[in-house]
């Protein structure tokens, strides 16, 4: 019994996935009170993502062209940026009124004015993801790089390390688990607003694969779109997770 | 002795922190080669003085030279081992200790990584080279700090309360090492201020022993220290001299405890 109840314990997130298949069966195979077409069966979408590959791989691709450049320029603008208004009181203090009113702004209120006044949907969805992912990505680092313990930087003092040399050798290294905090919060923003970006206004994308399909009424592309979203986000976060592990190694024991 | 190697000098140093007085009227020198002890409680300042001699901390009022120059900044010339490690946890204890000689001897990394290797070898970390802070125990981490202090090639070692967190056998050998590493090294005298709140550590590692009383901290004891050879650290604590040394200072500091307790209590009964 009790070796029972520890497999179940340590199955139980695959078990519970199962139920829910069970449960999206029932309901697709058609009682009186739902309907089919609405609830495409597991096989449909299973046929639907296995018919519309190339065109997912696709969708996929475009929405990486658009996030990619714009995730690793907010990254770039914001770990620098923040790294020194995080080590120079006056930078930090002459940014500081700007970003407590500006970060709050959700970044989807900028999309009307971004496609006005940008010349194509790519640069008007990549300024926006821009938007989405710069903030919490500045924000953290610069906090971070305030932060620092004051163990490091009298340790930078006494070696003879130099004040621009600080803000990188230092200040960036000791502030990367402040800004992998940013970055991942960046990630997930800049997520959202990449499909947002695309059930509007792009005519590429995960987002507007999915808005294609749901105005055809096709339920089961638009369902495989939904799960190929949710498939291509997992692996770039795990990716992300990947990545950050190997390089905060040194923060295990502090 | 020549105005280049004069030691040590502090010159009616006040120091307060946002208001409060943490050291008040400090005159002091310290020869080139001693090992002073500065011994103390909580509070008494240890730490501010440790940091304005090493130009962590600049004074309020009074002055601190180095060899006759006023001290203005951190240098290589003075090299700090604090009790919180002082190694950074990113790289591995030979990039710790070869990224310190590269900065302050201005010498190419392979040379830098050499030097290191051979200061990590004399403190006895030669097999842990590739290691990261996180992967030794304390007392190898403060093995490591004291690599990088002196693989910079400092004439003064500043370390405070180095091994105040470490298990008392580590304690010991790594007393033992210090003490080996800055007063056995006959052609280059190594002048060493060692904060510690332990009287025995500091009767055993000192030359001189500087007690602080505080609130304000302020120096009120001041003692020459002249021992046998340390062969036993068992024989040598039961030492007569070693002993009355060791009750000549608790005295000191218990006076100034309970001087303050008085005053306190006077102070409290006038009310």
């Amino acid at each position: 019994m009790r070796i029972f109840v520890k497999y179940l314990s340590k199955f139980s997130g695959f078990l519970f996935l199962l139920l829910l298949l069970g449960i999206w069966t029932f309901i697709s195979s058609g009682p009186e009170w739902s309907s089919q077409y609405l609830f495409p069966s597991p096989k449909a979408i299973v046929d639907a993502l296995l018919n519309s590959r190339e065109e997912l791989l696709r969708s996929a691709g475009a929405s990486l062209l658009k996030l990619v450049p714009a995730y690793f320029a907010a990254a770039f603008v914001g770990i620098s940026l923040g790294i020194v208004s995080g080590s120079v009181p006056w930078v930090g203090n002459m940014l500081k009124p700007i970003s407590r009113f500006a970060a709050p702004i959700p970044p989807n209120v900028y999309i009307p004015y971004a496609i006005a006044i940008l010349p194509t949907f790519y640069l008007s969805s990549t300024f926006i993801i821009f938007i989405a992912a710069f903030w919490p990505i500045y924000l953290n680092t610069a906090a971070g790089a305030a932060d620092i313990p004051e163990k490091y930087k009298r340790n930078a003092a006494i070696i003879g390390i130099g004040r621009f040399e600080y803000l990188w050798r230092i200040a960036f290294v000791a502030s990367l688990p402040s800004i992998f905090s940013g970055l991942s919060v960046g990630m997930g923003l800049s997520f959202i607003m990449l499909t947002v970006a695309e059930l509007f206004g792009e005519n590429t994308g995960l987002g507007h694969f999915v808005q294609f399909y749901a105005d055809y009424s096709d339920y089961p592309n638009m369902v495989a779109g939904i799960l190929w979203t949710g498939i291509v986000v997992l692996a770039i976060m795990e990716l992300f997770e990947f990545v950050k592990r190997k390089v905060l190694f040194w923060t295990k024991a502090n | 002795m020549n105005q280049t190697q004069s030691g040590f000098e502090v010159k009616n140093l006040v120091f307060s922190y946002d208001g409060k007085p943490i050291l008040k009227d400090i005159n002091l020198k310290i020869k080139p080669g001693e090992f002073v002890c500065l011994l103390g409680e909580s509070g008494s300042g240890k730490t501010t003085l440790l940091n304005l001699l090493a130009g962590l901390t600049k004074p309020n009022e009074g002055h601190v030279y180095w060899n006759g120059k006023e001290i203005e900044k951190p240098s290589a010339e003075r090299s700090v081992v604090f009790q919180d490690y002082t190694l950074f946890p990113w790289l591995t204890l030979l990039q710790n200790v070869s990224l310190a000689i590269k900065k302050t001897k201005k010498v190419n990394g392979r040379f830098a990584k050499h030097l290191a290797e051979e200061y990590l070898n004399l403190v006895g970390l030669s097999g842990s080279l590739h290691k990261y802070p996180f992967e030794l125990s304390g007392g190898m981490r403060q093995r490591g700090a004291i690599a990088r202090a002196l693989s910079v090639g400092a004439d003064v070692l500043l370390l405070d309360e180095p091994f105040g967190a470490l298990d008392p056998v580590n304690r010991a050998s790594l007393q033992d090492l210090v003490l080996e590493l800055c007063r056995g090294v006959k052609d280059r005298p190594i002048t060493t201020l060692f904060v510690t709140h332990d009287i025995r550590e500091a009767v055993y590692l000192g030359s001189r022993i500087i007690v602080l009383g505080s609130t304000p901290g302020r120096i009120i004891a001041d003692i020459p220290l002249d021992f046998p050879v340390k062969k036993s650290r068992t024989e040598w604590f039961r030492n007569e001299k070693v002993q009355k040394t060791i009750i000549e200072i608790e005295e000191a500091y218990h006076k100034d405890i309970l001087e303050k307790l008085g005053h306190t209590v006077q102070e409290g009964a006038s009310i």
